[in-house]
């Protein structure tokens, strides 16, 4: 009886773990950024707007989940390493200062994912659950 | 004004829906309201103001071609219904390469960090005013092209190179054939710190105020040919736990009947963060204006103030200020009284959506 308990909460430990680990991950995906691997130093670098244009030329579009997203805390934790008012309060004063353009927000994966489909230079984030969604050839690989 | 009325709606409207549809255009409204108590010698005034209302635009045109507007509708006494729109910034901006862009239009000149983040939003200011120096030394506006590079290298280097109208012309017109130069490079170490030096050079074959000198113009009446010089330094590090900032100014403007004038000004603050949404903060804001000085109005003004800033969301803060100043001259003071010593209390209610 011990046994099975023992064994029943393991695996619920075990479920739980995997979930949390699950959910800290974020896939990234663009369409003609003109890389498919990226360091996590660039991967910043563009999604704090330091990045105006890729080396192809194409405009640095970043689409972000929306405040209305559930999973939008996740992956500003992810990125930011903030909360989802910090993020919001952050590229409202940067926008102002007219030193980048606003991204583009998504209450939805699917819409975020038709938006880079069509923008040339977009790039979006979601975690990782959703990563079925991304069309193949535009998955970001992040490096160390 | 029924059919004005009627006309901007239908704009904003279509505006409003041409940005949902297609994300080209991004339309906000920035604004505050405040409630101010002053005291001077005898007399005590309490009054509620409504603050400038800032319309702000930007547009993607194609690619690397996008447009930022910003229209600020704000008291006039001049004008029959005592308030009358103003564009603070127009500005055309074409990426060409990398991190590097050239501007044109009316922009706000970023000579220091100030004037460079905050523009109108009070929504951004960490304390109600702008530094003293605004209303006397800095040039607020120039209209012309930049060429301004940013985020360049390991310390995120930036450049600001501004040729344009100088001080005395007007937002169409400018009676002198030498225009104003700005130089100015900032860098940003790590996410929370910018350091920023620059240099702004005007000769004006002929003194007068404009609308870009500050938002106080002063009329010395002097016409002769002045040249303005302005170094700037800038040092501004926010952080989760504290903000600080120092804005200051050296000003040299020589003229051939009083030779050379100089100014000097220094805004100093220091915010300390607690549970992310409240910020106590002090303001210590000095300026000096050389008595020949034939630009600006000379004198002596300090500013010392304590503050509380609570943010309901990144959309709306409150501040509350109290604080006292000093000066020697009239012409420095608020609404031009003659005291030399005043105290006020402030509340400002800042808003952007």
């Amino acid at each position: 009886m011990d046994s099975r308990l023992y064994r029943g909460l393991m695996i619920v430990a075990l479920w739980m773990i995997s979930q949390f680990a699950w959910s800290q991950n974020v896939v990234y995906f663009g369409n003609e950024v003109g890389m498919t691997s990226m360091t996590n130093a660039k991967i910043q670098r563009v999604f704090t707007g330091k990045e105006t244009l890729w080396k192809n030329g194409k405009t640095v579009v970043i689409c972000l989940p929306g405040t209305k997203s559930a999973k939008a805390q996740e992956v500003y934790t992810k990125v930011y390493n903030k909360s989802v008012k910090e993020v919001q309060k952050f590229w409202l004063s940067l926008v102002f200062q007219g030193r980048a353009k606003s991204p583009v927000f998504f209450d939805s994966e699917q819409e975020m994912v038709d938006y880079v489909k069509r923008t040339p230079g977009a790039i979006g984030v979601f975690t990782a659950d959703k990563k079925s969604l991304i069309p193949s050839g535009q998955l970001i690989t992040v490096v160390n | 004004m029924k059919k004005i009325i009627f006309a901007s709606g239908l704009l904003v409207q279509s505006i409003w829906g041409w940005s949902q549809s297609d994300r080209n255009i991004d339309l906000k409204l920035y604004g505050h309201m405040q409630y101010n108590l002053d005291k001077f010698d005898q007399d005590q005034n309490s009054y509620f103001s409504l603050g400038e209302q800032d319309f702000f635009v930007t547009a993607k045109l194609t690619d690397r071609i996008s447009f930022l507007g910003e229209t600020v509708v704000k008291y006039d006494a001049a004008t029959a219904a005592k308030f009358a729109p103003s564009i603070e910034r127009a500005q055309m901006k074409w990426d060409y390469y990398g991190n590097h862009s050239i501007i044109m239009g009316k922009i706000h000149t970023p000579v220091n960090t100030w004037n460079d983040e905050y523009h109108h939003g009070r929504l951004f200011f960490p304390s109600i005013d702008r530094p003293l120096f605004f209303n006397t030394m800095v040039p607020v506006h120039t209209s012309g092209v930049s060429f301004r590079g940013q985020y360049l290298g390991k310390l995120n280097f930036g450049y600001d190179v501004v040729i344009g109208n100088g001080i005395s012309s007007t937002d169409v017109y400018d009676s002198s054939t030498n225009k104003a130069v700005m130089l100015g490079m900032h860098i940003r170490p790590d996410e929370y710190t910018r350091i920023g030096a620059s240099y702004y050079n005007d000769y004006m074959p002929t003194n007068k105020p404009g609308v870009h000198s500050g938002h106080a113009s002063y009329n010395s009446g002097y016409e002769g040919a002045l040249n303005f010089e302005l170094y700037s330094l800038s040092i501004k590090r926010f952080t989760d736990q504290y903000e600080f900032m120092s804005e200051t100014g050296y000003g040299v403007n020589t003229t051939d009947s009083l030779g050379k004038a100089e100014n000097f000004s220094s805004f100093n603050y220091l915010g300390v963060k607690v549970k992310d949404v409240n910020t106590v903060y002090a303001v210590a804001d000095f300026m000096h204006i050389s008595d020949n000085d034939l630009h600006a109005a000379p004198g002596k003004q300090l500013k010392t103030a304590i503050g509380y800033k609570y943010e309901f969301s990144e959309t709306c803060n409150v501040k509350f200020q109290v604080e006292r100043t000093i000066s020697n001259d009239s012409h420095l003071s608020h609404h031009g009284d003659l005291h030399v010593e005043r105290y006020d209390f402030k509340f400002q209610l800042a808003y952007g959506f």
